[in-house]
């Protein structure tokens, strides 16, 4: 674009403040529309799951049941032991979203922590957090989680740390590379000229004002350690059965892949919706946080 | 070479004028807004002569050099109207093909920031025979070399060639920017303000250099700039544009001496006057009307000092004031109006 | 360039011990040991412990690590603790499998990719800007295990037109190099996309527009090689990617690769195995990088700069 339009743009966007600028954007974004309908609707079955289907409902054997197609009776089908996938999968929803979200808040509260730091104070701290993170980036991911799971034990909290671990290196990236940007501006000088502390400027000035890439970072971080942790369960790594986390749903239905296929279709569909729900989510606030990438 | 169908015959003794614009109206369509950036102008060029266009920020000298070479970005860019002729070719018409074959050959640019207007991962010697090799027809040898001579004629040695711009000053940059422009002998050159980017030392002789070159090689040229320092050292003729229109239109001698528009005398007041330090600056007061809301009567009603009633009531008035000089402001309806000079009269107030 | 190039593998080395110590000892603390599976209901007291004393479990895990680091630094990687073949036999059997695979799925993705990622850049805004935003982002969203099942049920089970698994002759290729090609495309086209629209803003595009050029030749020759570098990144992340991560997708297909030798080895605590895996993909993943590193000094005369005055990779990534 050429620089008359630029001004003309951002003299545009400079009539609205800069948070109802982000939200008006977001707004007319349909795709984040989408990606946010999708959440809440993901939200809304998860919760009816954890307050109306048990977990005896959901692991009850009934064997004269077993591998039925869909029906009426059961929208999904049953699965090999007769269970109703319909029930199993609507109740799996609850572990994709846990890891997804916890995943992530451990590797962003992580990253943010070493990744502020190395990028504010730089030097030889700087260069220490990031062989770390380097470190950790050249295991391949699904190993370091196969590893982390294995050690430990399967479990959810377990599967949880090893998604969120594996997504640290990324974090502290980020973060660092946000906050050099922002602590060679002028308002940070200001800050250390009024004598502001360190931490001070880190949270007053600092992580605010590089937020919006991390922002993007998380949503689309959720997707994909949710695919992460369903293929370390599709793997055998994940949550020990009969928990029906959706990746160890298509992991068993896989035995069964030509006389009940169905089996493979409802659960992976499942995960891909809530995949892109978010990812799609990411996409639209990185077009609204960034208003130089559309038009 | 190119076929005389696309010619536009129509235009007035077209061999002489290398550039004629008419009523040229670009606005910016975006989502929720249009800009009105140039809203009819109309300037003529003749071969080898100098027109400066000058205005604030955002006055739409860029956007009116842009349509020139018919490169509006589009969208957001529409040109509603009007006609453009360069060396004949009716600019608006023309096929892209067609466009494709008249830019860098009859009609040239040299942009405002030669940072980010030089491709970062092409050697300067390879940019500037690309333009050689599209248009003459040469191999790739005798475009490089042609490049190589190109180099030397604004100063860079030629075997600087074969380097990247990131190896490149500012000031150099602009040069091969400049190399780039002239390398296929245009009939016209536009300059976007070439030289607002570069240190105040390297300006002089970036400004020299054109000069020189535009004498050697008979172009014509379109000086873009806010700064009246280059007009006057530079320029034949002048357009003094506000708000996308142009407001006074004349040789440099009718535009600096015999100044008639309230706008193009508060440029001259907001100069500082060497002679004459203690003399006050007079800065224009306000500031430029928003282009996606322009009023209907007179834009520069709200910043003139001599405002009447008359001016808030239509567009301004035309005044053809000689064969040469015309301006554009209802105040000389009342052919007894006169603006104050400050200049050369010593303060004023 | 010499002088980068050796810098950067000098650090593998200090990356590999690094690896190496966390995964082995990780490993050894993981509960359960090789020997669980030779220990049979016959067996005294006095069998099993001889045999712990062959696996020296009666000394402490950094005694096994020496020892095995030991070896390594000999070049021998040891051998399996299950079934006794060498880990760098296993290992070079099986990586010709995941090669092949991700070859192919790194060509027809990239092929793919590029024209999509400069359509729908030249396209923004528009309907076919936003389908294509819409595939990209639902093969990304994917899980490449349930495509892969599908392509399965669909090609090999209902119209039996692919093999269900394996590794024999050409048409066994197909649905595996499918499934991750897909993914390869959809994170090649997005970053082309984007990195294009950033180049599609740049000033030296006018300045070409203004030469004359014709607009073909403005996307291939002056927009593209600028808008390499990401691609060229994706490009490699997704292979290194790959080579690390075809344990899913190796599952599917029964592929005889290195991802499904790892998975085995993690799963039955064979320590050794593990350890050989993991450091060897390592070397592979770095070298990946590297190589992609070395290529964005040949599109890039800025970056060869840096490299050739010995400038350090993050702050040429920065």
């Amino acid at each position: 674009m050429t620089t008359a339009t630029n001004t003309l743009v951002s003299r545009k966007y400079a009539k609205r403040s800069n948070a109802a600028e982000v939200w008006h954007r977001l707004k007319s974004n349909k795709g984040a529309i989408a990606g946010f309908t999708i959440i809440v609707i993901i939200l809304s079955i998860t919760l009816y799951s954890i307050l109306f289907i048990s977990f005896e409902e959901v692991t009850a054997i009934n064997v004269q049941n077993r591998l039925q197609p869909p029906s009426l009776k059961h929208p999904f089908g049953t699965d090999d032991m007769g269970r109703d996938l319909f029930l199993r999968t609507l109740y799996g929803s609850r572990y994709s979203l846990l890891i997804g979200l916890g995943g992530v808040s451990i590797s962003l509260i992580v990253g943010l922590i070493l990744g502020s730091i190395a990028g504010y104070f730089g030097g030889l701290v700087d260069d220490l957090i990031m062989r770390f993170s380097d470190f950790l980036a050249s295991i391949p991911t699904l190993l370091l989680g196969m590893v982390i799971v294995t050690v430990l034990g399967q479990s959810l909290p377990n599967l949880i740390l090893a998604v969120g671990v594996t997504a640290i290196p990324e974090f502290i990236r980020i973060t660092r590379s946000s906050v050099l940007v922002v602590r060679n501006q002028e308002f940070v000088e200001a800050a250390t000229a009024i004598g502001m502390s360190h931490l001070g400027i880190i949270f007053t000035q600092v992580i605010p004002n590089g937020l919006s890439p991390i922002i993007v970072t998380v949503t689309s971080r959720i997707g994909a350690g949710i695919i992460e942790a369903a293929s370390l369960s599709f793997l055998g790594f994940g949550i020990p059965v009969p928990h029906p986390e959706w990746g160890l749903l298509v992991s068993e239905g896989r035995n069964y892949m030509r006389i009940a296929p169905h089996l493979t279709y409802f659960p992976g569909l499942f995960i891909m919706v809530t995949v892109f729900a978010f990812n799609i989510l990411g996409d639209g606030l990185r077009d609204a946080l960034d208003p130089k990438l559309k038009k | 070479m190119m076929g005389s169908e696309i010619k536009d015959k129509a235009a007035p003794g077209y061999k002489d004028l290398v550039l004629e614009v008419k009523d040229l109206v670009v606005h910016y369509v975006l989502q929720e807004e249009t800009v009105e950036a140039v809203n009819g102008i109309s300037l003529s060029l003749e071969k080898g002569k100098t027109i400066g266009l000058v205005g604030e920020t955002g006055a739409g000298k860029t956007t009116a050099a842009l349509a020139i070479m018919n490169l509006v970005p589009d969208p957001p860019g529409v040109i509603k109207g009007g006609t453009i002729n360069v060396c004949g070719y009716n600019m608006l018409k023309l096929s892209s093909r067609q466009l494709e074959k008249i830019r860098g050959k009859e009609v040239s640019m040299i942009f405002q920031d030669p940072m980010t207007s030089l491709n970062p991962v092409i050697t300067v010697g390879d940019q500037i025979a690309e333009s050689v090799m599209l248009h003459e027809k040469l191999s790739y040898s005798q475009a490089f070399r042609r490049a190589r001579e190109m180099l030397e004629m604004v100063g860079i040695p030629g075997d600087r060639a074969t380097e990247y711009p990131h190896q490149f000053s500012g000031g150099m940059k602009q040069r091969v920017g400049i190399a780039i422009a002239l390398a296929c002998n245009p009939k016209l050159l536009l300059a976007d303000e070439p030289t607002t980017a570069l240190d105040v030392t390297i300006q002089a002789q970036v400004l020299d250099m054109i000069d020189e070159l535009k004498r050697e090689l008979g172009t014509a040229l379109v000086m873009i700039t806010h700064d009246l320092g280059v007009v006057a050292k530079t320029c034949d003729l002048v357009a003094v544009m506000y708000a996308g229109r142009i407001v006074e239109y004349g040789t440099l001698e009718d535009v600096f001496d015999r100044t008639m528009h309230p706008y193009t005398e508060g440029l001259f007041n907001s100069l500082p006057d060497i002679r004459n330090r203690k003399n006050q600056l007079q800065p224009i007061p306000g500031l430029m009307p928003d282009p996606t809301n322009l009023p209907r009567d007179c834009s520069f009603a709200p910043r003139c000092r001599y405002v009447s009633d008359a001016c808030r009531e239509a567009q301004p008035t035309k005044h053809q004031v000689s064969d040469t000089h015309i301006v554009y402001c209802s105040a000389y309806d009342d052919s007894n109006f006169q603006i104050e000079r400050a200049r050369g009269r010593g303060g004023n107030g | 360039m010499l002088r980068y190039i050796i810098r950067r593998l000098l650090w593998l080395i200090p990356v590999l011990i690094c690896v190496s110590l966390t995964i082995y000892i990780l490993m050894d603390l993981a509960p359960g040991t090789v020997i669980d599976a030779l220990i049979t209901e016959q067996m005294t007291p006095e069998d099993i412990e001889k045999l712990r004393q062959e696996y020296d479990l009666d000394k402490p895990v950094i005694y096994r690590y020496a020892k095995y680091m030991w070896g390594l630094l000999h070049g021998d990687l040891g051998r399996s603790q299950v079934t006794g073949i060498s880990v760098w036999e296993s290992f070079v059997s099986r990586f010709p499998a995941t090669l092949k695979l991700s070859l192919v799925s790194v060509v027809i993705g990239t092929v793919l990719a590029i024209p999509i990622g400069i359509f729908a850049a030249r396209k923004a805004g528009t309907i076919w800007d936003n389908l294509t935003t819409g595939f990209t982002l639902i093969g990304q969203s994917m899980p490449s295990f349930w495509l892969g099942l599908l392509l399965l049920i669909i090609f090999a089970y209902k119209i039996q037109l692919f093999p269900a698994g394996g590794y024999q002759g050409p048409s066994s290729y197909v649905l595996p190099a499918i499934t991750s090609a897909l993914m390869m495309t959809a994170l090649t086209a997005r970053q082309t996309r984007s990195s294009m629209l950033e180049v599609l803003r740049a000033d030296y595009l006018r300045t070409a527009r203004a030469k004359g050029v014709p607009e073909r030749l403005v996307i291939r020759r002056h927009a593209l090689k600028n808008a390499w570098i990401p691609i060229l990144t994706t490009i490699g992340m997704g292979m290194s990617r790959f080579l690390a991560g075809s344990a899913v997708i190796e599952t599917v297909f029964s592929w005889p690769g290195i991802g499904r030798l790892t998975v085995e080895a993690v799963s039955q605590r064979d320590v050794t195995l593990a350890c050989g895996c993991v450091i060897l993909t390592c070397i592979l993943y770095v070298i990946v990088l590297l190589v992609v590193d070395l290529l964005y000094a040949f599109v890039d005369p800025r970056i060869k700069a840096k490299y050739a005055s010995g400038g350090r990779r993050r702050k040429v990534a920065a």
